[in-house]
């Protein structure tokens, strides 16, 4: 037993800036009118810090990458069944499922957002370049579909949060703020150093004006 | 003869004042669609000045809230009994809560109407904020008796 680094500080960043982003994203819908100029805000912070995790987990630290915790649907029901051997540094297999599950349902709700309209005075920035009927469309999926299936995965995450904390008494959310996470055996520790995080700043800004341009096309 | 005039009386009163306005009743479904593109375009309008993406100026403020004002009250009369036909987006519950139907319409009607004083007001704070009170009722509608 040894306390390693796991998360490193973008990943750490990413997280809660997103859980900030959600939050505000929900409740400014809800208020609906002006209060749709913050959404649309929430919404292109969403899409930057998405397209940011999504190469993060390909260049990124060892356990923020994907090929660290995308595993086979066989490992992923022998994890359920308990037969996947021991604690598993970083996500376990059905959790490096739902980061992918949640990465992409987001990315569908920012990125379709870019194409919608309230109907009132609000429309995405990209929306004139649609048909109204087909904005419309992309609407009632934003509103009605992606929506439920992001409050459903957040719903899930919050009750494996709990269930690891209450069958397995693990902690997850300390992790997930201070960076370390107490490990069995040779567990190697996530490179958490100046220049990584300098990487991710520079990577971050990049996706920013990304969005910034499409925003603006 | 008293009880025939009764009943005279009663079928004037039945709420075919509304559908009378119209020849078919697929006529208010075109009315109200139209009606309500053109309501959009004012909204949106008035919606850019409360948002400050165009300068406030006090003659277009005034226009397109007397306008949204005078679409609000036509509309609330061009959901006659049976005109739930396509093309028409009006989810079954307008002709079914009708009371609470019309709340919804008389909310939005005491929005229109504050709008325009705010308008008239040449206040760009207090038309933003009668804007908004505006934009919630228009959502609170739409998210009970409209599909997408």
């Amino acid at each position: 037993m040894k306390k390693i680094r796991v998360w490193d500080l973008p990943t750490r960043v990413f997280h809660w800036a997103l859980v900030v982003i959600i939050a505000g994203a929900f409740i400014t819908q809800y208020l609906g009118g002006t209060a749709m100029d913050w959404h649309f805000r929430f919404g292109y912070a969403a899409l930057a810090l998405v397209l940011f995790r999504v190469l993060w987990g390909l260049i990124g630290p060892r356990y923020a990458r994907f090929a660290s915790f995308l595993r086979s649907p066989a490992t992923i029901v022998a994890y359920l069944r308990g037969r996947a051997g021991g604690q598993h540094s970083g996500h376990n297999p059905l959790g490096g499922l739902s980061v992918l599950a949640m990465l992409a349902v987001i990315l569908l709700q920012a990125g379709s957002g870019l194409f919608t309209n309230d109907d009132i005075a609000s429309e995405g920035p990209l929306a004139h370049l649609i048909d109204k009927d087909l904005s419309d469309q992309v609407s009632w999926l934003h509103a009605q579909v992606t929506s439920k299936l992001i409050y459903g995965l957040v719903a899930l995450h919050l009750l494996a949060i709990a269930l690891h904390r209450v069958l397995k008494k693990r902690d997850l959310v300390t992790p997930m703020i201070t960076g370390d996470q107490v490990v069995e055996g040779d567990a190697l520790p996530a490179n958490d150093g100046a220049p990584v995080r300098t990487a991710a700043l520079v990577l971050m800004s990049v996706c920013a004006m990304g969005v910034y341009g499409v925003v603006h096309w | 003869m008293r009880c025939a005039s009764l009943l005279m009386t009663a079928l004037l009163a039945l709420p075919w004042s509304a559908q009378a306005q119209f020849v078919r009743l697929n006529d208010a479904v075109k009315y109200r669609q139209a009606a309500f593109q053109v309501l959009s375009t004012h909204v949106q309008r008035a919606g850019a000045m409360a948002k400050g993406e165009i300068p406030f100026d006090k003659p277009a403020a005034e226009t397109n809230a007397a306008l949204i004002e005078m679409l609000s009250r036509q509309l609330a009369t061009a959901f006659p009994p049976g005109s739930d036909m396509a093309p028409s987006k009006a989810k079954p519950e307008v002709w079914q809560e009708v009371a609470q139907f019309k709340t919804h319409g008389d909310q939005w009607q005491g929005a229109a109407a504050k709008l325009s004083s705010a308008a008239r007001s040449g206040d760009a704070n207090a038309f933003k904020t009668a804007f908004n009170a505006l934009a919630q009722t228009c959502k609170s509608c739409h998210d009970s008796y409209r599909n997408r």
